[in-house]
């Protein structure tokens, strides 16, 4: 009798986890991913433990114990600390990683041509949609895997129910699946990796702002761990407070002490139906949109609004600012094409933009600006302030590192190259061509700026236009506003030509840079720690401390410079951390203003200093980047010593 | 000074004309992978030198060297006399390279492609017009100069990259497989205008597939094969050095055994084979000409109804040269 088989053979699913195991990356991202995040759970747990000891300490618990002389009976309950403190980790490198891993799973085949090829097999859409979400699980899982020993030793500590342990280890498998299929389904409708893995992170970015404004609208597993654990540590707990559930859910909720995995379950389910549409939406754009010709998504939207602004116009008597013309390059092939020929880059294009983008800045600020009259508080112009920053980041870093991986691509690059034009003639010219682009993004960040100057003149913190040293540092403040916004955006702008030109493929240029954009920003982190990013609110250290920490920490991170510019105005508070400063100058003997003042222009002027340099080396380096030989390098010996010995 | 030095070394020829490229022992690694295993290689200006390898033997290595876009290999290479490692930027000036694959900017017109490339050889803007014009006229394109480049057919595409690589009026052309794709019909057309690039003096270094083409356009080959030069030379060099014998087909009226007899008794037929309706006689061309052998078959009795040389082509000394071994 023949057994039948109750695994499916599963060729796609075996096909691509070969293919993932023969590829060198595959160990080497996997090996880094995995220290960076064991170094991040051992800091973390250092430092939560190292705290738990000292209460203990102080509410005279100290026990001897252990043959070591290791305080072990000290972290007998620890658990119940530390494991809420790592397990948003997990669920932030799922958070992280997963769009990234999944959004070109189907987006490749398109690339390459073999998605065809997939079609005329034997498999169904649903079982090539099933195998290609886990072929992108199955490392996510296993990369999971290596924190599990460090959940285990949590565990061990004591104070965590094994329920609750149970029910996180569930609830991280639907974070994976949620973003797994979110990402399927961006891969199924783009055409090319690029902008699935853009279109994946701006869904996450939705996902985010939504939990920010209401939780329980967006109930993905993190949010119900989250109401899990505020459950657990009852009305007053330490996660409750952030959680904004409705009566109907807190009440079920509640029941989440008593029967956490039943709990858990339940609010899973809406999570569910979302992976299974998500599932079922990528089965139906699959064949729909195999076939697709590529074209962009972003010149798409540019073509949809400028026949909004061209019927807007024709209503308006026809005024035509910037008129379509013929040209042609003169001395600058490169930055013309860049300019005239490229969405990004056309002046008309680019005011369009800038009118999308200001309009809402404006707005925004505007009202800001109408409701804190009288107020002490900017802090409404934050997000919009952090949302203009990230816009900017996302923008210079894809459209940075494809500068030269998208000409490769399309094979445009030999021909480039094969022409006497320089390598750094090339990469000058490239750069030059995104200058349009940086200002255009630089508008919404000043335009924030400036509307916490005006915010700060009429806040009634007694800042007034009148006293000559307040005026003179808010044109300092302005100054260096400009300055540092255009420092970074250009920083950012060579940092990701310099990471994304020696790729291959533009979806690999776009996540090296993004990677490196984010470690630095991780860097930042390990390099001064998490207490003092939080300024003010940290009971552990003292307001020096805090100010010079911070001052470090913007060394080390992309955006350092705009951030300490934005320090020169806490610094017109009349009671920074609240302390008042003639207390704060009597306390260290030091002028805290001048002092922040001096600070900021040391983050500004290493920002600059950095963007000198990097310029300096990516130019030096530009033959190299590019792949193609180069005189100046064998003159220097850089090449010379790869041909030493050949026989010349 | 050093690289001129060199370049005297490499590139002069044994008393006729300068090379226009030179390899002396090229070596490409990719990796554990030998792509190009010592290539030595003269080609004299003005020639134009027919390229022939199975894929993966080697030969765009060898283009990508030449042109400047291969950072590390070992040996030495010349074009006009310049160092392709230490003399780059000379080199581009005096080199026009298309290569296998080649994509166009999809946002310009040909005429804006054109502009692009003449921005980029420098080519002073008082002149550019006219150039462009030129090359146009030259490639035919005239009627497509403000025809999106995306829109084009893939022989108009070889055009263009054929118009780009002319802006600069380069003594060295590189042609990675110029007619790879294209139509009978644009073939032929690719084929004259290669046949009036040879006739301005251009050196042409040409890689193709299709083999005939090449018989019809260069003065001389090299068969590649994983790497290594197998035979170079004109055609008939070739065909002396495979020995290759030459195939003629017969039918006569009074086709029998004794007539096959005396066949086979004529001096330089080397084998005779008989098939359904003619006989196949192989013979050493050296030591019997196609007339002669007319003339003795004649003298045999035969009464011929046809005689057919068998048309001795590239394919058959490719096939001969190289055992089908692809990397």
């Amino acid at each position: 009798m023949r057994i039948p088989r109750l695994v499916p053979e599963l060729p796609l699913l075996r096909r691509e986890l070969t293919e993932l195991s023969a590829r060198k990356r595959t160990y080497v991202v996997r090996s880094l991913g995995a220290m960076v995040l064991l170094a991040w759970v051992l800091w973390v747990s250092q430092n939560v433990l190292s705290a738990w000891q000292q209460q203990q300490q102080q509410r005279g618990m100290w026990a001897f114990g252990g043959a070591l002389g290791v305080p072990a009976a000290s972290l007998m309950g620890a658990g119940e600390v530390l494991f809420p403190r790592l397990v948003p980790l997990l669920f932030l490198a799922v958070q992280l990683l997963m769009p990234s891993m999944v959004c070109g799973s189907i987006t490749i085949e398109k690339e390459r041509n073999t998605l065809g090829t997939l079609f005329v097999t034997r498999l169904t859409p649903l079982t090539i949609v099933f195998e290609k979400l886990l072929s992108r699980l199955v490392p996510m899982l296993t990369f999971l895997l290596l924190t599990f020993p460090m959940l285990a030793f949590v565990y061990s500590l004591g104070g965590v129910d094994q329920r609750v342990l149970l029910a996180t280890i569930w609830l991280i498998l639907w974070e994976c699946l949620l973003y797994a299929s979110i990402g399927l389904m961006c891969s199924a409708w783009y055409t090319t990796t690029v902008g699935a893995f853009v279109a994946s992170y701006v869904l996450s970015a939705v996902i985010f702002t939504l939990i920010r404004l209401n939780p329980v609208l967006v109930p993905t597993p993190y949010v119900i761990w989250q109401l899990l654990m505020g459950a657990l540590a009852g009305p007053f707990g330490w996660q409750s407070g952030s959680i904004m559930a409705g009566a109907a859910v807190t009440s079920f909720v509640a029941r989440a002490g008593q029967e956490p995995i039943r709990v858990t379950f339940v609010l899973t389910i809406p999570a569910m139906l979302t992976v299974v549409f998500c599932v079922m939406t990528t089965r139906f754009l699959l064949y729909r949109r195999a076939f697709v010709s590529q074209s962009s998504l972003l010149l798409r939207a540019f073509r949809m609004l400028d026949g909004f602004f061209q019927r807007l116009n024709d209503r308006a008597g026809g005024v035509q600012i910037i008129a379509d013309r013929e040209s042609y390059p003169d001395e600058d092939p490169v930055t013309w094409r860049e300019r005239e020929k490229k969405s990004m880059g056309r002046a008309r294009y680019l005011i369009r933009i800038l009118v999308v983008l200001e309009f809402p800045t404006l707005f925004v600020c505007l009202m800001s600006v109408m409701y804190s009259v009288n107020s002490n508080t900017s802090s409404g112009l934050t997000p919009l302030w952090l949302l203009a920053w990230l816009l900017a980041l996302m923008i210079v870093t894809v459209k940075g590192s494809t500068l030269i991986s998208s000409e490769r691509t399309r094979e445009t690059l030999d021909a480039l190259l094969s022409t006497p034009l320089s390598g750094r003639d090339i990469l000058l010219q490239k750069v030059a061509g995104m200058r349009r682009l940086l200002l255009v993004l630089a508008t919404p960040i000043l335009t924030v700026n400036l509307t916490l100057v005006m915010m700060t003149v009429q806040s009634g913190l007694g800042v007034s236009l009148a006293n000559l040293n307040q005026l003179l540092w808010l044109l300092t403040y302005a100054v260096l506003s400009v300055f540092s916004t255009w420092t970074t955006l250009q920083l950012l702008a060579w940092l990701a030509a310099l990471v994304g030109s020696r790729a291959r493929a533009q979806a690999r240029s776009v996540f090296a840079a993004v990677t490196v954009a984010l470690g630095l920003a991780g860097v930042s982190w390990f390099v001064v720690g998490q207490e003092r990013i939080f300024a003010g609110q940290s009971e552990l250290r003292g307001p020096l401390e805090v100010t010079v920490g911070n001052a470090v920490r913007q060394l080390f991170r992309i955006d350092g410079s705009l951030q300490a510019t934005q320090s020169l105005l806490w610094s017109m508070e009349p009671r920074p951390y609240g302390y008042s400063t003639e207390s704060l100058e009597g306390l260290y003997g030091i002028n805290f203003p001048l002092l922040r003042l001096f600070l900021c222009l040391g983050v500004v002027a290493w920002h600059w200093i950095l963007l000198r340099t990097l310029r300096a080396l990516v130019l030096r380096r530009s033959q190299w980047l590019l792949g193609r030989v180069d005189e100046s390098e064998w003159e220097s010996g850089a090449v010379k010593s790869l041909f030493s010995g050949v026989g010349r | 000074m050093q690289g001129e030095q060199a370049a005297d070394a490499g590139v002069q020829l044994s008393g006729v004309r300068p090379a226009a490229i030179s390899l002396r022992n090229l070596r490409v690694t990719y990796g554990r992978f030998e792509a190009v295993k010592g290539i030595s290689l003269d080609i004299p200006e003005g020639e134009v030198f027919g390229f022939i390898g199975p894929n993966g033997a080697g030969k765009s290595s060898t283009f990508r060297v030449l042109a400047t876009l291969q950072p590390k290999f070992q040996g030495q290479a010349y074009v006009c006399g310049l160092d392709v490692l230490r003399q780059p930027q000379k080199v581009r000036d005096v080199m026009g390279f298309v290569p296998d694959f080649f994509g166009v900017y999809e946002d310009l017109t040909s005429l804006e492609y054109l502009h692009f490339f003449a921005a980029a050889y420098r080519i002073p803007s008082a002149k550019r017009k006219g150039t462009i014009d030129d090359v146009l006229t030259l490639t035919d394109m005239t009627h497509k100069a403000h025809s999106p480049v995306d829109g084009l057919s893939r022989g108009m595409k070889q055009r263009l990259a054929l118009a780009r690589v002319l802006l600069h009026d380069p003594k060295v052309l590189l042609l990675d497989e110029p007619s790879s794709g294209l139509d009978p019909r644009a073939r032929i057309e690719m084929r004259e205008l290669l046949k009036a690039l040879r006739e301005m003096g251009k050196t042409i270094l040409i890689s193709s597939h299709i083999l005939s083409e090449l018989a019809q356009l260069c003065t001389r080959i090299g068969i590649i094969e994983l790497g290594r030069m197998v035979a170079e030379g004109s055609l008939n060099e070739i065909y002396r050095q495979l020995q290759l014998m030459r195939v003629v087909h017969i039918r006569a009226d009074n086709a029998g055994p004794e007539l096959l007899e005396k066949v086979r008794a004529i001096a330089g037929v080397e084998s005779v084979e008989q098939q359904v309706d003619r006989w196949a006689l192989r013979l050493r061309e050296e030591d019997l000409s196609i007339a002669d052998l007319h003339a003795g078959l004649v003298a045999a009795g035969a009464r011929l109804t046809m005689l057919q040389p068998e048309a001795m082509d590239m394919e058959t000394a490719f096939m001969k040269l190289t055992e089908g071994k692809t990397a």
